[in-house]
């Protein structure tokens, strides 16, 4: 999970280079408090609190790929904790009252912190939204990462389901149209190469789909090798074009084996069933249907 | 008997680098560590690729619990069951992988079911037009419901290699309808039928003999040779299996515990320990005998509850449709009435049942 802290190792040790060297300068230049005169409230509240914002801070950096706005966050995060860390100080070390460094570490470094980390979350906004337009076709409505399928990246099918869902609740007169990808022969695939070099095929076919979908168009992994593709906004007529350019799409990828460098051409079935106010299961069980059709006869399968 | 026609759970006779290092790789190929794979077997990855690790049935039980446990992927148990035949276990594979029909291969997997498919044992019924495959988990051998969905998938992705094309099977299961239906949908297709109170694929008898364009008849004898004088003198069945396979043969008159042990040579407090160690209660093996009989002979001979009790030896058709209940979840009727694909057949006489 952490793996990406290496990267940040200068902002880590000015934050904690600082931390280190406000408590030595206290204890240089202060007296230790008697324990009767401790308020354990303050040191709970401001400590807990320091606590929480130096854990914030380290989610952030071990999350997050190095750029400005990774810096602009940690650094404000950086600065609260620091101030809440020289408060929290206070409360064991007394200090005499001509140490100004001490006052301005303590109330200095907070508005600077939040005036680092507001102006870091505004461009994270952005970043996002930019993000947000690169996954469009993966996630449509909204974010849940516990439905990604792991080998594709796409959502797996609860992610279609509540998907589904979303799309029907938002606009009930809305034509929607519901596709169901197999990849033909797929296992064969499987048992001629490995399974590492079907997953990597899998991957790659699900990224071409991607390339020729609209922007407003879902692609999920149902299970296995079937996909599932959610085209809302679009009549029968319409989704007929889609299905049989993915279907040509598929037909001319050239995939290369990753080791022996021969090419694997694939073919896919694709069965087609439009919204006609049904519930989600029945939908995606229509479709399912029209696949299984399709498979039987080769090609585009429909199911009225 | 001088040697014990059965294996027991704690003797090494499953070869690690066999259908075990499958799905080791599967889940290494995931991103997890064999060490997590492998926890609580006592076994290491690096003595597995040595090729000479062998396994006991609780060793193997164990794995396939880790297994199910650590993949978090619903459909590990189909990609590892669609990889694992024919396979390459020396003799036993080269006997499948040459099978000139189904049922050639039916037969090589019932013969050498230790070596193939030693998780889940086949049983193999033909009617006059049906052909049944009895997929049975017997023990502590691991999440039951995973391994039978590896066996059926395994059965399924094999027939559809070697005979080129997807064959109609119909599938059964124990088991209600699991949350993620759609793994069972892609691999198994359609037909499906949940909560049966046993686990078996079906198909019409004629698929049986269709020729197989990947078999080879003269490769398929050679290796049944091989077979036969390395791996007949070997064990083919469990304990429990034994026990169940004995129980089966008497179910009209049912053997008691001390019948049992003196049959298998032993003494009653030996046997029931035994089979504690398999994780298997006698009476519980009792119980999944008369259950698939009474299924078999509702299901596929068209009996009514009073032919069933008689010939179960139930004192009358109440007692056995409490019993029923009390092993499946719902009545005789209710069975019959929800599963209309195994009543197709309404014959009153008891087909013969022929053990391939």
């Amino acid at each position: 999970m952490f793996s990406t802290l290496g990267i940040h190792q200068r902002k880590l040790l000015l934050v904690f280079g600082l931390a280190l060297a406000g408590l030595v300068g206290s204890l240089i230049m202060g007296d230790a408090k008697p324990w009767a005169e401790i308020d354990w409230l303050d040191v709970l509240g401001e400590g807990g609190a320091a606590l929480a914002l130096a854990v914030w801070m380290l989610l952030i950096l071990g999350s997050r790929p190095a750029g400005r706005v990774t810096d602009l966050l940690t650094l404000g995060m950086g600065f609260m904790f620091l101030a809440m860390w020289q408060d929290n100080l206070d409360e064991f070390i007394h200090l005499p009252a001509e140490q100004f460094w001490d006052q301005w570490l303590e109330s200095g470094a907070m508005p600077v912190g939040i005036v680092l980390l507001t102006y870091g979350l505004v461009h994270w906004h952005q970043e996002q939204l930019s993000i947000n337009q690169q996954l469009r076709k993966r996630e449509q409505r909204f974010r849940e990462h516990r439905f990604i399928d792991k080998l594709t990246q796409l959502g797996r099918v609860d992610y279609l389901k509540a998907q589904l869902q979303a799309v029907m609740a938002q606009l009930p007169t809305r034509n929607m149209v519901l596709l169901m990808v197999d990849v033909d022969n797929f296992a064969d695939v499987n048992r001629r190469y490995g399974h590492q070099e079907g997953d990597t095929l899998l991957y790659e076919l699900s990224e071409l789909m991607l390339l020729n979908l609209r922007q407003d168009d879902l692609i999920c992994r149902y299970a296995a090798d079937r996909f599932a593709v959610v085209l809302p906004d679009t009549g029968l007529a319409q989704g007929r074009t889609l299905a049989i350019e993915l279907t040509q799409a598929v037909q001319h990828f050239a995939y290369k084996h990753k080791t022996r460098g021969d090419t694997l051409y694939q073919t896919i079935s694709i069965g087609l069933a439009d919204w006609q106010g049904e519930t989600t299961e029945a939908l995606v069980q229509r479709a399912n249907q029209a696949l299984f059709l399709a498979k039987s006869s080769g090609g585009l399968g429909e199911v009225a | 008997m001088t040697t014990p026609s059965w294996y027991e759970c704690d003797e090494r006779i499953f070869a690690a680098h066999y259908q075990p290092a499958l799905l080791i790789d599967l889940l290494r190929s995931g991103g997890l560590c064999s060490h997590k794979i492998l926890r609580g077997t006592g076994l290491f990855y690096d003595d597995i690729l040595q090729g000479q690790v062998m396994m006991s049935a609780t060793q193997a039980g164990l794995l396939v619990s880790n297994a199910s446990k650590l993949g978090k992927d619903p459909g590990l148990s189909f990609r590892w069951g669609a990889s694992c035949w024919p396979g390459h276990y020396d003799s036993a594979s080269s006997l499948l992988g040459n099978a000139g029909s189904l049922r050639e291969a039916l037969s090589a997997l019932v013969h050498y079911r230790r070596i193939l498919s030693p998780w889940a044992t086949p049983f193999v019924v033909t009617d006059e037009r049906y052909c049944y495959v009895h997929w049975l988990t017997l023990g502590h051998m691991g999440e039951r419901r995973f391994l039978i969905e590896a066996a059926m998938s395994a059965l399924t992705s094999f027939s559809r290699w070697m005979s080129g094309e997807r064959l109609p099977w119909r599938y059964g299961f124990s088991d209600s309808r699991p949350d993620y239906e759609e793994q069972y949908q892609v691999n198994f297709g359609s037909q499906l039928w949940f909560d049966l109170g046993v686990d078996v694929m079906v198909i019409e008898r004629h698929w049986l003999d269709r020729p197989w364009p990947r078999g080879s008849a003269t490769a398929y004898q050679v290796a049944q040779r091989q077979c036969e004088s390395g791996l007949a003198n070997l064990p083919a069945s469990s304990l429990p299996e034994q026990v169940y396979r004995l129980l089966l043969e008497r179910v009209q008159e049912p053997l008691t515990l001390p019948d049992m042990a003196g049959r298998l040579a032993m003494s009653p407090a030996t046997l029931k320990r035994k089979l504690g160690k398999h994780g298997c209660h006698f009476q519980q093996l009792q119980d999944q005998a008369r259950l698939h009989m009474s299924l078999y002979l509702l299901h596929v001979c068209g009996w009514n509850n009073e032919q069933v009790a008689a010939h179960l030896n139930f004192n009358d058709s109440t007692n056995f449709r409490r019993a029923f209940k009390r092993w499946v979840g719902i009545t005789p009727s209710d069975s019959r009435s929800r599963f209309s694909l195994f009543d197709i057949h309404p014959d009153t006489v008891l087909p013969e049942l022929v053990g391939l």
